[in-house]
C-alpha cells in the first residue's frame, strides 16, 4: 500500500511538472474526432454502394483502427520526444546543469509515453465503437446495423463535442453539436460525390 | 564530529516544480527541522533562490541531492552553522566601517 501511494504522489509529480493533462486532453479529442470521421466514411462508402457483408466491413474497419492506433503511437512518441528533448536541453542550458536524472527528466519521459498512448488508444476506441452494430448481425440486420453505427458514431462525436464544453466551460449542447455539424458535413459531400460519380 | 545547524544555499532552479514543492521536499529530509525558500530573481525559465534550513543534525548530501533531483544547482554555500547552539554572525568596528567606505 506505501508503495502504490508513493507510487501514484510520484506520477502526480509528473503531471504537474510536464503538464501531461493539457497536451493529452488535446490530443485525446483530436484523435478521437479522427477515427470517428474516418470510420464513418468508410460507413457512409460501404453504405451507399449498398455493401452487405459484416465481416468486410467490420475486418476493413478493425484494419483502419489498428493503422490509425499505430500511426497515432508512432508519431506522437516521436514529437513529444523531440520537444521535450529540446525544451529539457534550453532548461539545462537556463540552470547550468544536466536535468536528465532528475524528477524534470523523468516526467519528460512519462509525458512522452502518456500522449503516445492516449493518441494510439482514442482513435481505436472511437473507431471500434463506431464498428461494434457489425459483431450482432446474428441478431440484427444489415440496414439496421448501418443504422446504429451513425447513430453510435454521432453519438461520439456528440461526447467528444461536450467533453471540450466542459473544458472551455462553454454550452455543453451547442460544444457537442459543433462536432456533429462536421459528420453531417462529411456525409453530406460524400453523398453528392458519390452519387455524381 | 559536529552538526550542522543552519545552512544557507544559494540556489538556481527550474520554475517547475515550484519552491512550495521543493521547501515541503527539504522540510522531509530526516535531521531538517524547518525550511525558508525565498525567490532572488527570475526570468522565463529558471529561478534563483535563497535556501535556510535548520535543524539537529542537517545532512549537506541529503539536501543537495533533493536539490539536484528537482533540476537545481546549489551554486554556492553562503552560511553554515554547526555545533550545539546556534551563533548569530556578530557586527565588528570594522564591518561598520566598510559600509561607510
Amino acid at each position: 500500500m506505501n508503495f502504490l501511494y508513493k507510487y501514484t504522489k510520484k506520477l502526480k509529480e509528473y503531471r504537474e511538472i510536464s503538464k501531461v493533462d493539457e497536451i493529452a486532453r488535446r490530443y485525446f479529442v483530436m484523435n478521437g474526432f479522427d477515427g470517428s470521421l474516418t470510420i464513418l466514411g468508410l460507413l457512409i462508402g460501404y453504405y451507399l454502394t449498398n455493401f452487405k457483408n459484416p465481416i468486410v466491413i467490420f475486418v476493413t474497419g478493425i484494419s483502419t483502427c489498428i493503422a490509425m492506433g499505430i500511426s497515432g503511437l508512432w508519431g506522437a512518441y516521436l514529437t513529444e520526444r523531440s520537444e521535450r528533448i529540446s525544451n529539457l536541453r534550453e532548461l539545462e542550458k537556463a540552470t547550468i546543469s544536466n536535468l536528465n536524472n532528475t524528477k524534470i527528466g523523468s516526467a519528460y519521459k512519462f509525458a512522452t509515453i502518456v500522449v503516445a498512448i492516449v493518441d494510439a488508444v482514442a482513435p481505436f476506441i472511437t473507431a471500434f465503437f463506431s464498428l461494434m452494430p457489425f459483431l450482432f448481425t446474428k441478431y440484427l440486420d444489415i440496414r439496421t446495423c448501418y443504422y446504429i453505427s451513425f447513430a453510435l458514431t454521432f453519438t461520439a462525436l456528440f461526447v467528444l463535442g461536450i467533453f471540450l464544453g466542459r473544458i472551455s466551460k462553454e454550452n455543453l449542447f451547442i460544444s457537442g453539436m459543433k462536432m456533429v455539424i462536421a459528420g453531417i458535413v462529411s456525409v453530406l459531400i460524400s453523398v453528392l460525390l458519390i452519387r455524381n460519380f | 564530529m559536529s552538526n550542522i545547524r543552519r545552512l544557507v544555499l544559494d540556489v538556481l532552479k527550474p520554475l517547475s516544480p515550484s519552491i512550495v514543492d521543493l521547501a515541503k521536499q527539504l522540510a522531509d529530509i530526516q535531521g531538517v527541522d524547518g525550511v525558508d525558500v525565498s525567490l532572488v530573481e527570475m526570468d522565463a525559465r529558471s529561478e534563483s533562490v535563497k535556501i535556510t534550513c535548520e535543524g539537529e543534525d542537517i545532512i549537506f548530501k541529503e539536501v543537495e541531492a533533493v536539490i539536484i533531483d528537482n533540476g537545481g544547482s546549489v551554486h554556492s554555500v553562503d552560511k553554515v552553522s554547526t555545533g550545539s547552539t546556534i551563533i548569530e554572525e556578530v557586527s565588528t568596528h570594522q564591518d561598520t566601517e566598510s559600509t561607510l567606505a
